[in-house]
């Protein structure tokens, strides 16, 4: 069975000019990045600041243009789909933001914010448009009358609610969902959580949640990716990672390496050279600094970038 | 339930903000004491007033629209007693940063972006310690390597926007602790920090509050942060603690409804095999607005458990075993 | 005890703010005046204003003539009046023409990358004159009628409106509602149309009021110096000038357009000022 989205080599660099006449500092933001996900699959995406998590999310949606690699969704190739041919598309892949204060326009009524779905896609007629808006709100568990007022009107919970009913209001198969719990209370993140979990599996979403904790990811997703400085440290199935971690990296977010991590992140912009992640393991020996580790596979379906085989065996 | 050990003694506080006809109880009736060595987290998410608590202390806050209403913050520092809420701002001033000092969350906006950090450090060096420029840079040097930043001399010299965020913090640790502080107020230090980074700076402050015998006031809304700092909790609910003890008390056998409701819903890890079925146990509803709390117990609209008896008078702080309170009329059976 | 919630739109809340503060609400009233003098002069004034009565030229403020007479006798009360009209008549279009035009050219240069660099240069040459010095240029390439003066002042004053809106924008841009409509599918127009435009009204609304306050004063300026409106239409600017030779034996000629010109500029000023803080976005967080 083909993915439904299948990411391939994906690189994503920007340059930084730092003056008229310099030459731009390249920020490799993600590098080389493989990934695939099958239709109402959820896998979840986690790194830290740096990690690229957030570019690979915008290049997904093709809101960012990739540098070099493919993007093929329902096996259509969308990397370098220009913006009226994407248009087609974008009914089918839609996206939930972080931030519920400034993903919700403030002049609009949420009748609006969801309505621009249909109108921009020509789905239903104006009239039942607004009987569809309904329904998307109950859906998230918002009341009808939500749809006459501002966002401001209404708590982040609240507002990440509406995010989800416009995000699903095309019918998409397929969501990336872009930390979309982090800004909000740890009350309220179950509650939203709950509801990204019911939607997911009433309608067969296939998802992409990208979280910058392993914790927020667990409930929901298959599989995990584990990314670090914009390249994939550890891929696995849920269960699996969180049980058997085999990258260093893994283990440190889980909080089960004996030692803390030392050191700082890297700056993308100079990353380390072999091993991105080297200059904070604890397992890091000579040769790490001279190769690049490439994602091995260790048991079918999990697969780490890490040369030693010796480590986390346990 | 005074503590004649205690280095500061917050008795009833009560803070309030006035925004047109409206009273915001943002902080409804808190009291609670820490001691020199101890670390007391307060714990808490958006609402619960624990950032006007933390404040209030160091009277920060913007007094036409703030006010506190009561009742005493009791200082034993060197011998002296003060009541903090008596004191002018002018005597406020001397106890702020240096027998006081408290780290914010943003480093960025909390450092100036246009002195280099050693400058910054050396300022309230020079301000409160009276030192002279070299022996305040001198000194910053050495709080820079206490804080761990490598390569500290150079690093001084250096601007904020230089540096990681998990060094800015490091910074913010080393100018608030310059002066020796007796107690260190930490507002959700390590909420802006990854999650790699979070450890290392809770374990400097561990460290730094033994060697300096500091006592520290960590707010926070993360738990897991809590296991790690605390010596003891007190859990906030709408401007009021609704349970109070040790860290094995309150992380371990909780018997606040809240605290059990939010120790339930931290998504963790809970067994092995991943349920798709199961759902995270979400709190209904969301906090009250501070300026329309609900009668008797706050957390009554929210709580599994809530009677008529709840909502008719305000639960008083229960004694349990020891140190460990709740304010909870049904405890018994949570 | 059910509450009752009105959905508040962000309109209604900005208005509610501004009436608040005194000052911005008195403002308001001085320029309601004007402008219903302006408006009603025909039907208001007790003279034509081009009635002329030599034989009461320079007379001194009386029950007759409220402010005087100037020097062919004509009412300057009236005078005055008709001034109003012609100050918030191109005042008035040139806030309209410049705050049109620079928020085309802001909203472009913002959202649109490969015409910033350009758009930007020809506002920085054109902002590099001072406003007077534009003007007149114009004026004397344009010749002397008043859409002539309409069109000069607007030239000068449309980069300033094009910059902020500019800057508006770029921040705009950024903010995740502008992002989930591109990920939507909107084209760049519905971007614009529905997304920045609304959100653009704020600091326009401000812009515009500073923009109507220079234009009178630059109106008036022209008018002085004779590059302005054809003499015979009735200017504050103008009235001045005329009114500099009299200075000595008949103040009020020179007071009276004086005094005019600086309530309706200051009003305005302070009700741009009024709205500024009004539509603070700090204030607005406080509400949340």
């Amino acid at each position: 069975m083909t993915a439904l989205v299948d990411i391939a080599g994906l690189d994503v660099t920007f340059p930084l000019r730092r003056s008229l006449f310099a030459r731009p500092r390249l920020l490799r933001a993600v590098a080389g990045v493989d990934l695939a996900i099958g239709r109402g699959e959820v896998v979840g995406l986690v790194g830290e600041s740096g990690s690229g998590k957030t570019t690979l999310a915008r290049a997904v949606m093709r809101l960012v243009e990739p540098t070099a690699g493919q993007i093929r969704f329902d096996g259509i190739d969308i990397t370098h789909r220009d913006r009226a041919a994407m248009r087609a598309l974008r009914r089918r892949m839609q996206m939930i933001f972080q931030d519920p204060y400034s993903s919700l326009n403030p002049r609009l009524r949420v009748r609006d914010i969801i309505g621009e779905a249909y109108a921009i896609h020509g789905i239903g007629t104006p009239r039942d448009r607004r009987e569809r808006a309904e329904a998307m709100l109950a859906r998230v568990g918002l009341p009808a009358d939500a749809l006459d007022r501002f966002p401001h009107e209404f708590s982040g919970g609240q507002r990440q609610r509406i995010g989800i009913a416009r995000a699903l209001a095309t019918g998409a198969e397929f969501v990336v969902a872009d930390e979309p719990v982090s800004a909000l209370d740890v009350s309220v993140q179950a509650q939203v959580l709950n509801l990204l979990q019911d939607l997911q599996q009433s309608l067969g979403l296939a998802m992409l949640f990208i979280a910058h904790d392993l914790g927020v990811v667990q409930h929901i997703s298959d599989r995990i990716v584990v990314l670090y400085l914009g390249r994939v440290m550890e891929v696995a199935p849920s269960d699996v990672l969180y049980t058997q971690p085999r990258h260093p990296y893994t283990a440190a977010l889980l909080g089960a390496t004996p030692a803390r991590l030392r050191g700082e992140i890297p700056s993308p912009l100079s990353p380390p050279s072999g091993c991105v992640f080297r200059t904070r393991c604890p397992y890091a020996i000579a040769p790490c600094a001279s190769v690049v580790p490439r994602l091995i596979e260790v048991t079918p379906g999990h697969a780490k970038a890490c040369i030693r085989d010796d480590v986390l065996r346990g | 339930m005074s503590d004649p050990a205690a280095l500061i003694t917050v008795d009833d506080l009560r803070t309030i903000f006035r925004t047109g006809e409206e009273v915001a109880r943002a902080v409804d009736g808190v009291s609670f004491s820490l001691r020199a060595g101890e670390t007391l987290a307060l714990v808490g998410e958006s609402g619960s007033g624990k950032s006007v608590t933390a404040l209030s202390i160091m009277r920060l806050l913007p007094m036409p629209p703030a006010q506190i209403v009561g009742r005493r913050i009791v200082f034993a520092d060197r011998g002296t007693e003060q009541d903090l809420l008596t004191l002018t701002e002018r005597q406020m001033r001397r106890i702020r940063g240096r027998r006081i000092a408290m780290v914010f969350q943003e480093p960025m906006s909390s450092l100036n972006p246009l002195l280099t950090i050693g400058e910054q450090i050396a300022e309230g060096l020079r301000l409160h310690l009276g030192l002279s420029r070299a022996a305040a840079a001198e000194r910053a040097c050495e709080l820079l390597a206490r804080v761990n930043i490598p390569d500290p001399v150079r690093r001084s010299g250096e601007y904020p926007h230089r540096l990681s965020g998990g060094m800015r913090q490091r910074v913010m640790i080393a100018a608030a602790l310059g002066c020796n502080p007796a107690l260190l107020i930490a507002d959700e230090p390590t909420t802006a920090l990854d999650v790699t980074i979070q450890g290392q700076i809770l374990e400097l402050l561990r460290s730094l509050q033994q060697e300096l015998c500091m006592a520290m006031l960590f707010v926070t809304h993360d738990l897991g942060v809590v296991s790690e700092v605390a010596d003891r909790v007190a859990v906030m609910y709408a401007g009021r603690i609704v349970e109070t003890g040790s860290r094995a008390e309150i992380l371990s056998a909780p018997r606040h409804p809240y605290t059990k409701a939010l120790l339930g819903s931290v998504p963790r890890r809970r067994s092995a095999r991943r349920d798709p079925a199961a759902r995270l146990p979400a709190i209904p509803g969301q906090v009250p607005s501070a300026a329309q709390l609900p009668p008797g117990c706050t957390f009554a609209p929210r709580c599994g458990l809530a009677i008529p008896a709840c909502t008719a008078a305000r639960p008083a702080l229960q004694p349990i075993a020891g140190a460990h309170a709740v304010r909870c009329i049904r405890w018994r059976e949570t | 005890m059910a509450r009752v919630t009105v959905a508040v739109s962000p309109g209604l809340l900005l208005l509610h703010r501004l009436l608040r503060r005194r000052l911005a609400a008195a403002a308001l009233l001085v320029l309601v005046a004007v402008l219903a003098g302006g408006l009603l002069a025909p039907w208001i004034v007790p003279y034509a204003p081009q009635r002329m009565d030599i034989l009461h030229r320079l007379a001194a403020p009386s029950r007759l003539h409220w402010l005087g007479t100037d020097e062919f006798g004509r009412d300057v009360l009236t005078r005055i009046v008709y001034g109003a009209r012609l100050s918030l008549l191109v005042g008035g279009l040139v806030m309209l023409v410049a705050t049109g035009c620079g928020l085309l050219l802001g909203l472009l240069a913002g959202y649109v990358r490969r015409l910033d660099g350009v758009l930007m240069r020809v506002t920085d040459a054109l902002m590099a004159f001072p406003d007077i010095l534009l003007a007149i240029a114009l004026m004397a390439a344009l010749g002397p009628s008043l859409i002539d003066v309409v069109v000069a002042l607007a030239t000068v004053q449309t980069p300033r409106v094009a910059r902020v809106v500019r800057g508006a924008v770029l921040v705009l841009r950024e903010l995740q509602f502008v992002e989930a409509a591109e990920a939507l599918g909107a084209t760049d127009a519905r971007v614009m149309r529905v997304h920045l435009l609304p959100n653009l009204i704020s600091p326009l609304v401000v812009q515009a009021t500073f923009i109507f306050a220079a234009a009178i004063l630059t109106e008036a300026a022209l008018s002085f110096l004779g590059a302005g409106v054809p003499p015979t239409v009735p200017s504050w600017g103008n009235m001045i000038a005329a009114a500099q030779l009299y200075m000595q034996q008949a103040d009020w000629l020179i007071l009276a357009p004086g005094i005019a010109i600086l309530l309706t500029v200051l009003s305005l000023q302070v009700l741009g000022d009024g709205l500024r803080d009004a539509l603070d976005p700090r204030l607005r967080r406080l509400m949340r």
